[in-house]
């Protein structure tokens, strides 16, 4: 198994949180600490790159759960990106494809951020 | 085994006091001898030099056994045995030598070439001697002992030595006849000189007087008196043997042997007694700090022994109290435990201290080490003097009897489980041997306490594996025990969880146009929190499902109930499908959850109509998401729900599932034309090869319909 790593980015104009591992009951507390650090420091346009993620469990979906309204709220946004097609499976299954923006390059995310702050 | 060594310890003691007497009893038959000997003599008028080889050997001989005992005497390890020798050694010198003074100067019958004046005089002489040879092993004997205490290899033969030079000189002393006169006395002087010698050594075997060191301090200063005594007894024992009055006179007339012997012996005795008077009073300065070295090694050991034995934490830390207080001799100690944010201090079973001020005396000791420590109150101030290991030491002041203070952490690894709070009534009452105790006692009481803890979580975790298991009953009840039978399909479903409970379910229901609906939900996370919302879930669709026409009300309904009614993170995914028995079709819609596995004519498919999971999304969102999927089936198909346990099913190695091969397994036992109960058989012999029997990582769901 691999070990579940997360480092935090600065990638204006938002921040970028790396995944790698496995995403599950033991390591979702460790995102949810990340997100909420973002929040303290107003931190509202996320990125949560999921490039290196191997796997996501129930628990691990429930913590974008647990921060979008928030974020939005504050006219952020929470968008993920490059997701392996196993990893977007579960997304898709659970139909979050509906409910968050999914790229398949981090750059464009990136852009998004970028024109909405225009707009 | 205490009975035993009792045993073993008493029978030599009969046989020493058996062979002293019988040593005693020679020497009196001797002197008895002797005595008739003399007496003959005189009446014979037998000159005094003119002594036969029986007079002079005689003494000789009856000493000899003696001496043999003193050859035979065991070595000692103990220093109570010695002190109590000893001891016994002071009071039977003090006696001997306040008796045999006397003599020296009442007895003034004898003529200077040791002629008795009377009959008087020379039975007087001879008490004298008697009282000198019964009290000789009892000087000899302790003084032996002393020289035996902890002599072993070289220093064995010392003592030996000794005791063979004073003999030798002794009988020396004796063959050399008795000349009378200038002549007799000119010969004692150089065997005087050579018995002074052999005391030498035993000046020498008294200076190792270690066993001092470990007696305890009132010992110390009793050894001090007794010593006193046994300086003061054999001065006036040798002043009596070389003072040249009646005393020595008459040793000299019965034995000039005996004489030299005594000499030697008193000699021996002084300096034994200065040797040990002076250790004693040099030992004096330490005495207290050797006695607390003892206690502490005894209060370790017993701690040791108390760790293996306490396993109530409350119990073990009042006692780890009294132990610290005798260990350090502080005024008082208690501990603070820390279990998680709950505190607790203790003070032990006679606290010296009200909880009142211990409070106020401790510091807001926060993490690993102890922060500064403040004034707590205006009327008692504590400042930190020192800290040493991770032990603060503090000065306390106007804090009535306490005057200076420690408080040490009770670490095991990262974790703090209290501190240790020792209090004196002296200002700098620690030094770095007791900061490098209270450290060692900290150590030991953090295991002591960590292990009870651990006991105590058994147990506790020992019940909560009994409510686990009246949970999982309880979960198992809330799944149908028996399947709808139809003359149009047959049924199977089960649930296993991954741990004692979990999180997945099936269910029917019925529709408010009683047509029946199956249900597949998976509740997100595992355990008995996922088990608590599974039957939540249960409650709400089973009272929904009676008012709803469709599962796409019926989800929708659910939603409205779960979204934004629990934990944000939560959320539930389920698969429901009513059927429509005369046509055999399935009205599917899928919330989250695990596509819906269909078997037509032979060629298996996953069908995944849209849908978000429970409690996910808003339910204007979630109702326009929400597909309902019709699905025909002629005889012979299946419609297989599930949930994610099954295809996520790990290899050892780490390896899924997946979609495609459940698939196979699936579609190669449909081509056989299996129930469902065969059909359940057949997925998960596949299941199984795959993992090679590891049990699954995550709760896995199965319902199983096949149309007749």
């Amino acid at each position: 198994m691999s070990q579940f790593t997360l480092s935090v980015r600065e990638s204006p104009p938002a921040r970028v949180i790396d995944l790698t591992g496995y995403l599950d009951a033991h390591t979702a507390p460790q995102l949810e600490e990340a997100f909420q650090s973002l929040l303290n420091e107003q931190q509202f346009n996320i990125i949560v790159n999921f490039r290196d993620l191997a796997y996501i469990s129930s628990a691990g979906l429930g913590v974008f759960m647990a921060f979008v309204e928030e974020v939005r709220s504050n006219s952020g946004d929470i968008k993920l990106a490059e997701m392996s097609p196993k990893v977007y499976n579960v997304f898709d299954l659970l139909g979050f494809p509906m409910l968050y923006e999914i790229y398949d390059d981090e750059q464009k995310a990136r852009a998004k951020f970028s024109n909405e702050g225009s707009c | 085994m205490q009975n035993d060594s009792e045993q073993i310890e008493r029978a030599p003691r009969r046989w020493t006091r058996f062979s002293r007497l019988l040593t005693q009893a020679v020497l009196a038959g001797l002197w008895l001898v002797l005595l008739l000997y003399d007496l003959f003599a005189q009446v014979w008028d037998r000159p005094p030099g003119d002594q036969g080889w029986f007079r002079l050997l005689a003494p000789i001989i009856a000493l000899l056994p003696a001496i043999i005992r003193l050859l035979a005497i065991e070595q000692v390890e103990n220093e109570q045995v010695v002190y109590k020798t000893f001891r016994n050694l002071a009071l039977a010198v003090l006696a001997t030598g306040s008796v045999l003074i006397i003599p020296t100067f009442v007895l003034t019958g004898y003529s200077n070439d040791l002629v008795p004046d009377g009959i008087l005089t020379f039975f007087a002489g001879r008490l004298v001697c008697l009282i000198m040879l019964m009290a000789l092993p009892w000087l000899v004997e302790p003084l032996v002992q002393i020289f035996r205490h902890r002599a072993t290899g070289a220093g064995s033969r010392l003592p030996r030595i000794f005791v063979m030079a004073m003999y030798v000189v002794a009988v020396i002393a004796q063959l050399i006849p008795l000349q009378g006169g200038e002549q007799g006395l000119a010969m004692e002087e150089p065997l005087f000189a050579m018995g002074s010698l052999v005391a030498l050594l035993g000046l020498i075997l008294a200076t190792r007087a270690g066993w001092i060191i470990n007696l305890r301090r009132e010992q110390k200063w009793k050894l001090v008196g007794y010593a006193m005594l046994a300086t003061a007894g054999s001065s006036m024992l040798l002043a009596a043997i070389e003072h040249s009055g009646g005393t020595s006179a008459a040793l000299l007339s019965f034995s000039p042997g005996l004489l030299n012997f005594s000499s030697t012996l008193g000699l021996a005795l002084i300096f034994t007694s200065t040797v040990i008077f002076a250790s004693a009073i040099l030992a004096l300065p330490t005495a207290s700090a050797i006695d607390r070295r003892n206690t502490e090694v005894s209060s370790l050991a017993n701690f040791a022994r108390l760790l293996t034995q306490s396993l109530d934490t409350e119990h073990l830390v009042d006692t780890a109290i009294s132990i610290a207080c005798d260990a350090i001799g502080a005024r008082t100690a208690w501990i603070e435990l820390r279990e998680g944010d709950a505190i607790q201090i203790r003070l032990g079973r006679e606290p010296r201290i009200t909880l009142r001020v211990a409070r106020q005396l401790m510091t807001q000791s926060v993490g690993k080490d102890l922060v500064i420590a403040q004034a707590v109150s205006q009327r008692r101030r504590v400042e930190v003097v020192d800290r040493i290991r991770g032990i603060v030491l503090y000065k306390a002041e106007a804090s009535g009897e306490l005057k200076s203070m420690a408080a040490a952490p009770l670490q095991l690894g990262e974790d703090l489980l209290g501190t240790l709070y020792v209090a004196k009534d002296r200002v700098n009452g620690f030094d770095r041997r007791s900061v490098v105790l209270i450290s060692a006692l900290a150590d030991q009481i953090a295991l002591a306490i960590e292990q009870s803890r651990l006991i105590q979580s058994s147990f506790v975790r020992e019940r909560f594996e009994q409510e686990m298991l009246i949970a999982r009953d309880l979960q198992e009840r809330l799944l149908p025990k028996q399947m709808p039978l139809s003359p149009f399909y047959e049924l199977y479903a089960e649930s296993l969880p991954a741990s004692i409970v979990g999180g997945d379910y099936f269910d029917v229901v019925a529709f408010s146009d009683n047509t029946i609906g199956l249900l597949v939900a998976d509740v997100s996370g595992k355990g008995a929190s996922a088990a608590l919302y599974m039957g939540m879930i249960k409650g709400i669709v089973q009272a929904l499902s009676g008012q709803c026409a469709s599962p796409k009300e019926l989800l929708a309904k659910a939603n409205v109930a779960l979204h934004g009614s629990i934990d944000q993170r939560w959320f539930a995914t389920m698969s429901c499908a009513q059927i429509i028995d005369e046509h055999r079709t399935l009205r599917v819609v899928r919330a989250g959850h695990c596509p819906t596995l269909v078997v037509r004519s032979g060629v298996g498919a996953y069908h995944q109509p849209r849908g978000l999971g429970l409690a996910i999304a808003r339910p204007a969102l979630f109702d326009s998401n929400l597909e309902i999927e019709e699905m025909a089936f002629c005889p012979g198909d299946y419609a297989i729900f599930f949930s994610d346990g099954l295809p996520e099913a790990r290899s050892p190695e780490g390896e899924e599932l997946g979609y495609d091969l459940l698939m196979d397994a699936v579609t190669a036992a449909a081509k056989q034309g299996v129930n469902p109960k065969e059909m359940r058989e057949a997925i998960f012999e596949r299941i199984n090869a795959f993992t090679q029997g590891e049990p699954l990582a995550d709760d896995s769901t199965l319902m199983i319909l096949r149309w007749r």
